[in-house]
């Protein structure tokens, strides 16, 4: 609840006027993080810095709240215009077993955003969901054809280009919410 | 006598069968969609609005269709900021009603896509109802 309200009032902000992140709070969630892209190579969210970030948890098996979202965010992209260019996407699987690199980099080549997947072992994983305030439950479904879901947050986390988390945007979080958001966090670093 | 039998069998013949086409005008399927499989996938899902033109309520109980191995019935609920997906036994379409099978509710699962379909394609499911009948949907495939 707390973090809804921190996300409302953040947003309430934003609708009015274009803000520089100095007006957004530092949020007590996340941090730098290593983890294996799905090149196969090992990342480390700190080679991110002098762009802002999207981090958000999924799995490409997922039926809707995955692909809607990465579908708004491709959106968000179209708006940004050139801003687009200093924004990133980590797309963070919390289905490891199944989202190997090869899968993550094939699904999310078919949206038009600059997402990178991420993977690693599931210790790995946990941390940075843990790191972030998130969650993530693999639920059995013996009598599916799928074998199991995988419930998860669905939360977006907006990073600054120095790594700090300053807006969450719920899953249902506009376009426009989205876009003015991260123009407030670039705003700071033109 | 025996003709007076088959004028009865007749008759019970010909109730029977527009009792059938009643019970399955009772509920109708539009606006269904199925989003394009992402491409390593073979699963999808499909949506649609169910309308129940008559007085009882009526249920989902099972899907099938020539396009998938298997159709299941699912439902997506957020609980607090978590997405959950279960597979569900019916889908309950309320008495002068309708339920809306869309994002963060209920949806059908389309494993085993025998081919792989693009936007534009359409695909045919056919719902079974707890009365016996069936209600065809038709599901175009949208990015």
């Amino acid at each position: 609840m707390r973090r809804l309200i921190v996300c409302f009032v953040a947003l309430a902000s934003l609708s009015c006027q274009r803000v520089s992140t100095g007006q957004l709070p530092v949020l007590p969630v996340g941090g730098d993080f290593t983890l294996t892209d799905y090149n196969g190579q090992r990342f480390e969210l700190s080679s991110l810095r002098g762009k802002a970030v999207v981090v958000l948890f999924g799995y490409t098996s997922c039926p809707d709240a995955c692909p809607t979202t990465l579908s708004k965010l491709s959106s968000v992209y179209k708006h940004l215009g050139d801003d687009a260019k200093r924004v990133k996407i980590l797309y963070v699987s919390v289905d490891p077993e199944r989202d190997t690199p090869a899968v993550l980099k094939e699904d999310l080549g078919s949206f038009s955003v600059d997402a990178l997947g991420l993977t690693g072992t599931k210790a790995e994983i946990d941390k940075v969901v843990a790191l972030y305030g998130a969650e993530y439950e693999i639920i059995p479904t013996p009598d599916s054809a799928e074998k199991y879901s995988v419930a998860h947050t669905t939360t977006l986390y907006a990073l600054d280009t120095t790594g700090r988390t300053r807006l969450e945007f719920p899953y249902d979080a506009t376009v426009d919410e989205i876009v003015k958001g991260l123009q407030s966090i670039l705003a700071a670093h033109t | 006598m025996t003709k007076g039998i088959h004028v009865l069998l007749g008759a019970v013949v010909l109730f029977s069968g527009a009792s059938l086409r009643a019970q399955e005008a009772a509920v109708v399927a539009h606006d269904g969609w199925v989003r394009v499989p992402l491409p390593s996938k073979t699963e999808t899902a499909l949506f649609v609005v169910l309308e129940n033109h008559s007085a009882e309520r009526r249920a989902v109980v099972s899907a099938s269709s020539d396009a998938a191995q298997t159709v299941e019935m699912h439902e997506m609920k957020m609980d607090r900021t978590m997405m959950v997906m279960k597979p569900v036994s019916e889908i309950g379409i309320p008495a002068k009603g309708k339920t809306t099978l869309s994002s963060n509710g209920f949806h059908l699962m389309l494993f085993g896509l025998k081919k792989r379909p693009v936007v534009g394609d359409t695909i045919d499911v056919t719902l079974k109802l707890d009365n016996g009948a069936s209600v065809p949907v038709k599901a175009e495939v949208r990015k």
